[in-house]
């Protein structure tokens, strides 16, 4: 069977190794972009299952990313789940207005959870 | 200008960094201790495996402890913004409740929740009413008994829905159930049973309801338990109708917004000081871990445990540099300024980083200090905090086999005066010291400082455009505060620094 293909754009590459060390191996790809360009271009090369996006990056930031990728026909239907630290009301509503399927504020659950939440979009 | 749609996206608010600032190397060391937990990078032992957990209960709190602190900060700020709507609250209850049952069997008490009949939709903003449900059933378990029993319902009354919350706990002392819905309000037998807690919770739900046009009240008995009644509107006009009667029963003024700031001044002091006490906790355990003491680690576990301890420390130094902050905002930031020795204090301060100047091979040199050299007008503590606060950057920011150079320097007054104009940083305003001043001097061979940035260097760090974006350790208020502890003594900073060269800062002190 193909591996899922998984896409974190997070520039904490601690963070990102650890999501990446609980995913199955055998069953998941996955990539990790530093910034909102790189992650743009490698979901529209890697087309994968679910993009994981951080918003404080360098650069552009994931609110504008998101709002970008939700324009490109191409990735446009790839499910994006929000995971930063960022979480006052205003910034989930508006992460949640891009489009935008979850939003983890990434203190308040345990990596096991975190995990969960992105297996449940894949089902 | 680029920047300025930016911005726009994400606020450059101080609840915005303080959250972000706080939360990014707790959920760093949540999931490294997770990882340790999962046994991934290797097995545990029985004695390592409490440290870890007694480190992983510590930062839960600090999870609470942070997120109710901002939730609070932000309904100071702006008050509630609600976005009701017809909510089913039945599923809403036994999803928590649900939720709950493992932790309340461990604490060997039941909660019951009745069925109702009848309809439970209330026009409330969904999002925020779970966070009050959650909040009044974790804590009616947390201050259960032993065999304790809760109890849950529901029903329609008139205009309202009534979420009825009953325990057997604790319940509220007489003299004290005046004061529940006040901030950091804590029982004194809550105290007892339950050492961590800010005492916000029902202070944020208490603001939640009545902006959702609700009501919420409680009946208690010491010793017997207590029960809490949440009244939601059932539709848009009752909600209308209660929030009016609400406004005009405290009317807005710009007084209550002036007595508002300094209130939300204090509630940082004392919040940012309920977060030293689980961050020392961490520590400790980590300690207990590196040592080795409770088993050998694997490399990949010992990376983990040194990631973690990095966390904590950027933690306590973020605490403790907010601390100072809300103090120094307060004016009660205390410089008890008495003659003193400069010696001991460098040399104490240079001491302690010897170890990370090894690591990176740099080169410390320190002054020569001779019985010729006078004393200061000095808070001793404080100025070894300025020291600290200089070395600590010149070591951060040189590269390896740099060089750190502390020097000193008598001068006058009339000397010092002649600085502005010919630094660009230096702006003297403290020259009358009639025996003149000593200034030191800490200077590096690190990245320098560019030309644009060297005129907010010493402004409070939610005033600068990359705070959110760098990744580099540290709060950007250390300068800030540095700065307001030299003119406390009635001493002056500044610095001069070239890009690529090396940054040197100087502060005058006045000569005992």
């Amino acid at each position: 069977m193909p591996k899922t293909k998984i896409l974190i754009i997070e520039d904490d590459k601690f963070l990102s190794r650890l999501i990446k060390d609980s995913l199955d191996p055998e069953k998941f790809e996955v990539a990790v972009a530093l910034s909102a360009d790189e992650g743009i271009d490698q979901a529209i090369i890697d087309r994968p299952a679910l993009i994981v996006l951080d918003i404080l990056l360098p650069g552009k930031d994931g609110f504008t990313c998101l709002r970008e990728m939700k324009k490109n026909p191409k990735i446009k239907n790839i499910p994006v789940i929000i995971l930063s630290n960022l979480g006052q009301d205003e910034e989930i509503k508006k992460g949640r207005a891009l489009g935008a399927v979850d939003y983890i504020i990434k203190a308040n659950f345990s990596i096991d959870r975190v995990i969960k939440k992105i297996l449940r979009q894949l089902k | 200008m680029v920047d300025s749609k930016k911005s726009e996206e994400i606020k450059n608010d101080f609840i915005t960094i303080a959250s972000h600032q706080l939360r990014t190397p707790i959920a760093g060391i949540r999931w490294s201790l997770d990882t340790l937990l999962s046994k991934k990078t290797g097995v545990i032992s029985e004695k390592q495996r409490e440290v870890i957990k007694s480190a992983y209960e510590s930062n839960n709190y600090l999870v609470k402890a942070v997120n109710d602190l901002l939730r609070a900060a932000r309904l100071e700020e702006k008050g509630v913004i609600l976005a009701p709507k017809l909510t089913d609250i039945g599923p809403i209850v036994k999803n928590i409740v649900k939720q709950n049952e493992i932790f309340a069997r461990a604490a060997n008490c039941r909660i019951n929740l009745k069925s109702s009949p009848g309809q439970t939709k209330a026009y409330v903003d969904p999002l925020q009413i779970k966070l009050v449900i959650e909040s009044l059933i974790d804590n009616a378990v947390r201050y259960i008994r032993e065999k304790g029993k809760i109890e849950i319902s529901l029903k329609t009354v008139k205009d309202f829905l009534i979420l009825t919350v009953k325990d057997n706990g604790i319940g509220i002392p007489l003299s004290e159930q005046p004061r529940v819905f006040s901030r950091f309000f804590r029982a004194s037998n809550a105290i007892k049973t339950q050492t961590e807690g800010l005492g916000l919770d029902l202070y944020i739900n208490k603001k939640i309801i009545d902006a959702s046009g609700g009501r919420f009240n409680f009946t208690s008995t010491q010793g017997r338990g207590t029960t809490f009644y949440v009244y939601l509107p059932l539709n848009s006009e009752v909600a209308t109708k209660n929030k009016n009667q609400e406004a005009n029963l405290s009317p807005e003024s710009e007084l209550a917004t002036a007595k508002t700031i300094k209130k939300e001044r204090e509630f940082v002091a004392i919040t940012v000081h309920e977060l030293k006490a689980p961050l020392g906790a961490t520590k400790w355990s980590l300690e207990m871990l590196k040592s080795g003491k409770t088993g050998q680690l694997s490399s990949d576990q010992l990376e983990l445990v040194d990631q973690i301890y990095r966390g904590n420390e950027r933690l306590l130094v973020l605490v403790r540099d907010l601390l100072d902050l809300s103090k120094l905002q307060e004016g009660e930031f205390d410089v008890a300024p008495k003659p003193l020795e400069l010696k001991t204090i460098i040399n104490d301060v240079a001491t302690a980083f010897k170890a990370e100047a090894k690591r990176k091979n740099l080169e410390i040199n320190l002054p020569v200090f001779n019985s010729q050299m006078p004393k200061v007008l000095g808070d001793q503590n404080r100025v070894a905090q300025v020291v600290t606060n200089l070395l600590s950057n010149a070591v951060k920011y040189t590269p390896e086999k740099g060089r750190v150079t502390i020097m000193i320097k008598k001068i006058s007054g009339s000397e010092l005066k002649n600085l502005t104009g010919k630094i660009s940083t230096a702006e003297i305003n403290y020259t009358e010291n009639k025996k003149g001043y000593l200034v030191i001097s800490v200077q590096d061979t690190g990245a320098g400082i560019s030309a644009e940035e060297q005129s907010k260097l010493f402004t409070r760090f939610f005033r600068g455009k990359n705070v959110l974006k760098s990744k580099t350790e540290g709060t950007g208020l250390g300068l800030y505060i540095t700065k307001t502890i030299v003119n406390l003594h009635q001493g002056d900073i500044w610095f001069v620094s070239q890009l690529g060269k090396g940054s040197t800062f100087s502060f005058s002190l006045p000569i005992a």
